[in-house]
Formats: C-alpha cells, structure tokens, sequence
C-alpha cells in the first residue's frame, strides 16, 4: 500500500457566508509531482492554506505524511511551503532571507538553493528592488532548503519568464526524481499534463476528480482516430455500420468513442465500404478537455 | 514556544534595522534635552531636571513604541509576510512571544536612552539637596513656584532624590512595557498595521483615568508611584516607615504590580488568541 503525503478527508472551510471548501477529499501519493487544478475560487488555495497551518478548517482533517497538519507545521520539518506570490521584508537581501528561512527552519542555510533557482547575481540586493519574478524565485529557493520530503506550491509560475519556467520545471522533476514529493497548484493545464505525474480537478470545494495524470486522460473514455482516404464517405460508412458510436469529422481526422472492439469493426466497415485505411490510433483526451467537461456539469 | 528564538532574533534584527526604532530614540533624546534646557526647569535642582526629562521623553518612547508594537505582527499579515515565516515549523505561540520578547528589550534600549539624556542634561545642575521645590500653582495658571525651605526634609535630600530619581526610572520601564503589550495584542488581533496602530493607541488612552476610579486625582496618581518606587529601591527606611501607613501605597503597589501583569498577561492573551485565527492577508 502506498503512504500518502497528504490526505485530507472532508475539508469544509468557510469565509463569512461564502463556503470555499465543501468536504474536499484529497490524496497526493508520496513521490508523485501532483498537480491541483481549479477554477479561481475553486478551493486550491484555501486547502494549500489550510496544509500549511495558515488556515485553521472548520471540520475535516488535513494530513501531512499522516501528522495532523497542524500539529506537523509546528513540529517538524518535512515540509516546505510558498504560499501565492512569494513576499518578503523589503530591507532583507536575498542572502539574508535564505539565512532567516533556514533558522526558521532550523536547518543549514545552504546557499547552492539560489544557485538553482538562478539568483546568484541578485544574492546581496535587497529584495525591495525584486521584480515578481525573482521574488518568486527567491520563494522556490527558500522551499528547497533543507531537501523537504514535500513541496507544496502555490501557483509558483507566476510572474516567471520563460526561462523562470524551464527552471521551475526542472527544480520540480529534480525534487521528484530525488524522491521529493511535489505538490503543485497550476492554471496551466498543458503545463501539468507534460510535468505532472498525478492530478486533482477542484470545482466548487471540492475534488471532481483525481488519480494519475494516464489514468484521467484516458481509461475511462476511450476513443481512436481513423485516418482513411475519403473521410467523409467513411463517416457516412461508419454511421450507417455503427450507429450508436460517437463520430467527430470537424478537426481533419476522424475521431471514434470506443474500445478496441470498436475500432477493429470501424476498421472492418471502412474497407467493405471501399476505404483505404492509412492510420488508427487510440486518442488521449487533453486535461483542457477534461477540464471543460468539469467545470460546464 | 518553537520557534521563539529564531523569531525573537528576526525581530531584534528587523527593529535594528527599523529606521522607526532609531527615530524612536531620537525623539526620545531630544525630548528629555528639549525639556532639561526649557526655561521652566531653568533654576531647578538636577534632580527635579532629570526627573521633568525623563517623565517626558519616557511618553515619546512609550508613544513610539505602542506604534512598533502595534505594528508587528499586523504589518506581517498586511504585506504578505507572514506566509514567508507561518508555514515554517515555527509555533504561533512562539512567533508572537519571540516578538513580544524583542519589542520589550527595545523598550528597555529606549529606556536606556531617556535616563541617559536625562542625566546629561541634568548633571550641570548638579545633584544636590533640593532647596526648592515646585508644585502647581492654579492661580498663576499652572505654572511653577519656587518655596524656600528654611530647614530641608529628609525627603528632598541628595541621598532622598537619588532614590526617588531610581524609583522613577525604573516606574518607567513597566509603563513602557505596557503601552507595548498593549500594542502587541492588538497587533495580533487585527489584519491592518494600520487599524492596530490607531486601536492600540485608542486602548491605551484610557488607561490615563484608571486613577480616577480609586478615587484619586490623576496628578495625585502620578506622584504617587514615584514615592512608592522610592521606598522600594531608595533604601531609605524612615521615609519609607512614614510613608507606608498612608492608605495610597497599597494602591501605588497594586498598580506597580498591576502593570507588570498587563505587560506579561497581554502577550500572552495575544498568544492563545492568535493561536485561533486563520492568517489570511
């Protein structure tokens, strides 16, 4: 059986009159690179919050390799955090804020962290001057100190230029392949269906689905593109030989609902109808897909 | 408590650093020179002088420093901060008594300073017994008059006033601790460095009429502490024999002890209610 890194089971959380969480049930395997998609307002920060200690729930346990993660926050430090947009004391340079996080944390202050985030050319400039970009940086680096078991990130890629987000992506498989396990929250979709091993869609507090990145995408909607030399007369071919199956004509491929059953008999009807048949492949849904789909039920 | 030491480190640091802490004891010194070089403490004896300067640059520190405390641990929450420093293994109770810790030393740095001003500018009018004495006169408005005293009481003599001038120093550390205290919990309370700074000072102003419901005046409140501080580190043992059968002294001491309750109670109210709240910014 695997360990989770974080389980939380039936989170509510309420501001005021507006419920942010509605018992939300989430699992991030230990070492997955897991990432936590949502609409704005959906809850991913609220939970991110609340598994910080920020945020106190209101019912509901949150749990960080299974301490309580209350407790776990005050206790030890297994855990490192950037939560939204990395801030801190203006008068502190970046060679001073590594030094503080790190007796915050009672570890080393280990200055390589800047290193890799690509901040040594600012490391002695206060970070009242910092773009958002470097701040943001600047925040990463202070969640790789002392090489935590888990990393918990929120929406680290904002303000980051293209190059900040080839480092961030790298950072981020390097602390999974050292065993790290990463979770992320993410607006761009492509961006966790390249890097993330395991996803979570949120939708009004709570979790519309979750599991690994392979298994969302495709097991449970199976579908295969059929690429013959008259598409068009293989899709009347196919409506009339198969009509219960979904056809979809519009992108310059055919793309068919269905198992492999499925694709062998639409395979089978394309050639009595004539057809050549020069391609069939299973198609993948996108996670932008599966995201439209969620969020419009 | 962890964390305590990591955060009260952090803010002796970040108040060091704190152009706030240094004007703080600017103004507390140019007060207490401001008031030692004033006409109306002219021809006064160095005591009375060092006792008029540091009583007033004591309130320039302690105004001062309801407005650090103030905002602490606020401006924490309204820049951001306090998502840099929380999701560390850093206990809440730790974060708020590691700033508490770091605000009332400043306190004492800050006391420091007042005494010190106030004794420069008083040594050149040396530190003699006291051959006049001042007291308000209504009719004249206020104002100062000087009564020749034929035959000194033991009271105003050198070894008397150093006493008192003791006493009176170290009243002020309490009172400014409190003013701290008193800024540190609202801080924690409250989302806006801002709005804490303005509550705070909101909650300490009332603390000016407490006297008033013992039953004493506020200028009879005010003396009376400096003669209880007297008794308690003057060593002086007759003036403290004829001073303790007089029914404010209990209230004198209450107070004292009042005080220190405030200042230690009040961080860690904050503590346990900080505790409870969800740090959002």
């Amino acid at each position: 059986m695997t360990t989770a890194a974080v389980q939380c089971e039936g989170l509510h959380k309420r501001y005021g009159p507006h419920e942010a969480l509605r018992g939300l049930d989430l699992t991030v395997p230990e070492g997955a690179l897991f990432g936590f998609l949502g609409p704005n307002g959906a809850g991913k920060s609220t939970t991110l919050r609340i598994l910080s200690g920020l945020v106190r729930a209101d019912s509901g346990s949150a749990a960080i390799f299974g301490v309580s993660a209350r407790e776990h926050v005050g206790a030890v430090c297994r855990a490192a955090f950037l939560i939204e947009n990395a801030i801190f004391p203006a008068q502190l340079t970046a060679r001073r804020v590594i030094r503080r996080t790190a007796e915050y944390m009672g570890v080393d202050a280990d200055e390589t962290v800047l290193e890799r985030v690509g901040m040594t050319h600012a490391l002695n400039r206060k970070t009242g001057g910092y773009s958002h970009g470097m701040k943001q940086r600047l925040g990463l680096a202070c969640t790789l100190l002392g090489k935590p078991d888990l990393l918990v990130l929120d929406e680290p890629q904002n303000g980051l230029d293209p190059e900040g987000l080839r480092t961030i992506r790298g950072i981020l498989r390097e602390e999974q392949q050292r065993g790290a396990t990463v979770l992320v929250s993410v607006h761009r979709l492509a961006e966790v269906e390249g890097l993330c091993t395991h996803a979570a869609l949120v939708i009004q507090g709570r979790i519309a689905r979750q599991g690994a990145i392979d298994v969302l995408l495709g097991s449970d909607h199976p579908r295969f593109c059929l690429r013959t030399d008259d598409d068009a007369r293989a899709a009347d071919a196919l409506r009339g030989a198969m009509p219960d199956v979904a056809i979809d004509n519009s992108n310059g491929a055919l793309v068919l609902d269905g198992d492999d059953d499925r694709a062998a008999a639409a395979a089978a009807a394309c050639i009595a109808a004539g057809l050549r048949v020069f391609e069939m492949a299973p198609v993948r849904r996108s996670l932008d897909e599966l995201y439209r789909t969620e969020v419009g039920r | 408590m962890r964390g305590f030491g990591a955060c009260f480190r952090a803010e002796l640091s970040d108040l060091l650093r704190h152009p706030l802490a240094w004007l703080a004891a600017a103004a507390t010194a140019i007060t207490a020179i401001a008031v030692g070089l004033s006409p109306t403490t002219n021809d006064h004896n160095g005591w009375l002088v060092y006792e008029a300067a540091l009583s007033a640059s004591a309130l320039a520190a302690g105004f001062f420093l309801l407005g650090i405390a103030a905002g602490s641990i606020a401006s924490d929450r309204t820049r951001g901060t306090i998502r840099w420093i929380m999701p560390r293994p850093i206990a809440r109770s730790g974060y708020v008594l590691g700033k508490s810790a770091a605000i009332l030393l400043l306190a004492v740095g800050l006391l420091v300073v007042a005494a010190g001003s106030s004794y420069l500018v008083a040594a050149p009018r040396g530190f003699d017994d006291v051959t006049a004495m001042s007291s308000d006169d209504d009719e004249a408005g206020g104002g100062f008059d000087f009564v020749e005293e034929e035959t000194i009481p033991p009271e105003f003599q050198a070894d008397a006033m150093r006493g008192y001038a003791f006493g009176v120093t170290l009243r002020a550390l309490p009172a400014l601790w409190v003013l701290a205290a008193i800024g540190l919990f609202v801080s924690a309370i409250m989302r806006s460095a801002a709005g804490a700074v303005i509550a705070a000072i909101g909650c300490a102003l009332p603390l000016q009429f407490l006297p008033e419901l013992f039953g004493l005046s506020t200028d009879s409140a005010r003396i009376l502490p400096q003669r209880a501080a007297t008794d308690a580190f003057a060593q002086l043992a007759e003036y403290g024999q004829r001073h303790a059968g007089e029914p404010w002294h209990e209230y004198t001491m209450g107070a004292g002890m009042g005080a220190l309750a405030l200042c230690i109670g009040l961080p860690l109210l904050a503590a346990l209610i900080f505790q409870r709240l969800d740090l959002t910014d």
